[in-house]
């Protein structure tokens, strides 16, 4: 074991006052107009994790205490979120981490001020079908309704695509960035919207407005958010040639 | 209304999979995030795949889905309303009978 002070990194931010109400109260390390907002750590509290299970509690309690002082912060000023499980070895790192990345850190924080995270998910809608009763069917017979049963799917797929492809036209037009999130099987698109607050209304409504449509295109809709802007905030900082 | 749907798989990929990443010689990787963003794609991959085949236990559960115990409370209070409802209309009935 040794002395040293490791600190767990949540954020970077704007330099300034830092009081989160959180329990355990997370600090801010300040260079110029910077911060990084840490909390002190145990860097083996990252042990407990079990990577075979990840419905596990350490992970669980650990992932919900990231997200808890993300949250925190973006509440009062704008926010890049660092990747879970950052830990830094103690202040001195934490001040050389701003000084390398100030130049590169500062314009993005700019860039996502006033923005928030929205996903978007549409998934095929009732895609488990009723069996046909296949009772007495010749060969033939089977092999041809086969073949109508996989046209209609096809075809289904198409006109689900289409439809998504026009929600994502209609989104974007709110939107400052977006991005493709990995889709699980079933889903048709994941995306991250960051809208401007200004935006966020007529996002919606346009979000309300195609439902209906997609419906009808055999698509459902499933929204998450607001959420600090972490799927945008997809730089490396801390290179030495940065200085 | 699209489905609102955040839940704790949700949360954890987005905490899992995204964010700044420290390089260099400051910061220490203390989790493997690409293993347990992997993992946790799986688990939320085969959830999805028992609740198209009717296993979705855990959509009621308020630890994997916290609208779940709303929806509850939700439920209950409309059951509430609705016996609430049928014992006034009964109530009516009654007084209208003898007329």
């Amino acid at each position: 074991m040794t002395d040293r002070q490791w600190l767990c990194a949540y954020v970077i931010t704007r330099n300034g006052p830092c009081d989160y109400g959180l329990d355990p109260a997370p600090w801010l390390v300040g260079h110029g107009d910077l911060g990084i907002v840490v909390s002190e750590i145990e860097p083996e509290v990252f042990e407990q994790i079990d990577p075979t299970d990840p419905a596990d509690g350490g992970l669980v309690r650990l992932a919900r205490r990231h997200d808890e002082v993300v949250r925190a912060v973006f509440r009062q000023a704008p926010v890049l979120p660092l990747r879970f499980g950052t830990v830094l070895a103690g202040t001195d790192a934490a001040v050389r981490l701003l000084r390398r990345s100030y130049d590169q850190a500062l314009p993005c924080l700019a860039q996502i001020e006033g923005h928030r995270e929205w996903g978007v998910r549409a998934r095929l809608a009732g895609a488990s079908q009723a069996r046909d009763d296949l009772t007495g069917l010749s060969g033939t017979e089977y092999l041809t309704l086969r073949r109508e049963r996989l046209t209609s799917a096809r075809r289904s797929r198409q006109s689900a695509a289409e439809a998504v492809g026009l929600l994502h036209t209609a989104l974007r037009r709110h939107a400052t960035r977006t991005a493709e999130r990995a889709r699980a099987h079933g889903v048709l698109a994941d995306t991250a919207y960051l809208v401007c607050q200004d935006q966020e209304s007529l996002f919606h409504r346009e979000i309300d407005r195609l439902t209906g449509a997609l419906d009808g295109s055999g698509v459902r809709l499933e929204t998450t958010g607001p959420w600090p802007p972490y799927t945008f905030a997809d730089i490396e900082l801390g290179r030495r040639a940065d200085v | 209304m699209a489905d609102r749907a955040d839940s704790l798989a949700d949360l954890l990929e987005r905490v899992l999979d995204k964010g700044v990443v420290i390089v260099g010689d400051i910061g220490i990787n203390v989790v493997d995030v690409e293993l347990l963003t992997l993992r946790i794609r799986l688990f939320i991959a085969s959830a999805q795949t028992a609740r198209e085949m009717g296993m979705d236990w855990w959509s009621n559960d308020p630890y994997f889905a916290p609208n779940a115990a709303k929806r509850e409370l939700e439920n209950t209070q409309l059951r509430d309303r609705i016996a609430e409802l049928e014992t006034a209309l009964a109530q009516q009935a009654g007084k209208e009978l003898p007329r």
